[in-house]
């Protein structure tokens, strides 16, 4: 083989290596789940790219639809809106609750109680 | 099993590995991993909203890769599965970057057999220079990484 032919190799090399997040922390994820016994290479590494896709999607479109655009700022509000909204992140709403304040969830507890008591 | 009673066990999945989240200092504290608009401000509990978020991501599509897998009466998760599995969580947008990105790691894959072949051969004839060393040890990294995962599945997986 030439020297040309094996720079680009090697080029090829690094370039399929911009996954960003840990392969191996990805497969103890995976293996967490009770059901599964054994994972091909390829179905982790697209996991594993899956994954960085889905985080850079979360992260952009929660900006876009998020309160922070003015200040430059993700918060954590614009993650949870989001959650809710959107069909596909909907997955997340019980990892991303939304914040209430404890007197709305008490007032809310105490309207779910009147309605009870009408029943 | 549908879609509902997968989340479901995902949720009770997570509650009880809560403790292997991505959450560490180190991921996501760059912006290109978020690939952010410049200047961009994440706070701490968003950033650790994301990794958590990412952890249920990578129990979602693994349980629904492995019914699919399940239900083709294999053992093991192949490509074909997480495919699957994306379009059933409606995240038909990942589909083809994710097709170009095993393609490209494929490519990757033997163009590092034939490199570490190619410097097996250089060490006989011993007349590599030092950058090139340097090289091909980080290859050497990866491969051991890699070595350490399940070959079972391996096999199914080459001829696709």
């Amino acid at each position: 083989m030439s020297d040309a032919n094996m720079e680009e190799n090697v080029e090829q090399a690094t370039s399929s290596k911009t996954i960003s997040l840990p392969i191996s922390r990805v497969r103890l994820i995976m293996k967490s789940s009770p059901d599964v016994s054994c994972i091909n290479q390829d179905a982790l590494f697209l996991t594993t790219k899956a994954t960085e896709l889905f985080v850079q999607h979360l992260a952009l479109s929660s900006f876009k639809n998020g309160s922070g655009k003015e200040t430059n700022t993700l918060s954590y509000s614009d993650l949870a809106n989001i959650a809710e909204e959107t069909e596909t992140f909907q997955f997340l709403t019980d990892i991303l609750p939304k914040k209430i304040l404890a007197r709305e969830y008490l007032k809310s507890l105490e309207e779910m109680k009147k309605e009870d008591g009408n029943l | 099993m549908d879609v509902l009673t997968v989340r479901e066990n995902t949720t009770t999945l997570l509650r009880s590995y809560i403790g292997q989240t991505f959450y560490n200092k180190t991921v996501f504290s760059k912006k290109q991993d978020l690939q952010l608009p410049d200047g961009v401000n994440v706070s701490k509990e968003a950033r650790r909203a994301i990794s958590q978020a990412a952890s249920v991501f990578v129990l979602y599509a693994t349980s629904c890769a492995n019914n699919f897998a399940m239900k083709a009466k294999r053992k093991t998760l192949n490509a074909g599965d997480v495919m699957a599995a994306m379009e059933e969580m409606e995240f038909e947008r990942f589909l083809q970057p994710l097709r170009e990105a095993l393609e490209a790691y494929k490519k990757g894959q033997k163009g590092k057999k034939a490199a570490s072949e190619q410097k097996r051969k250089d060490k006989k004839k011993s007349g590599t220079d030092e950058n090139d060393k340097s090289r091909d040890e980080e290859e050497d990294e990866h491969m051991d990484e890699e070595q350490d995962g399940d070959n079972e599945g391996e096999e199914e997986d080459v001829e696709n």
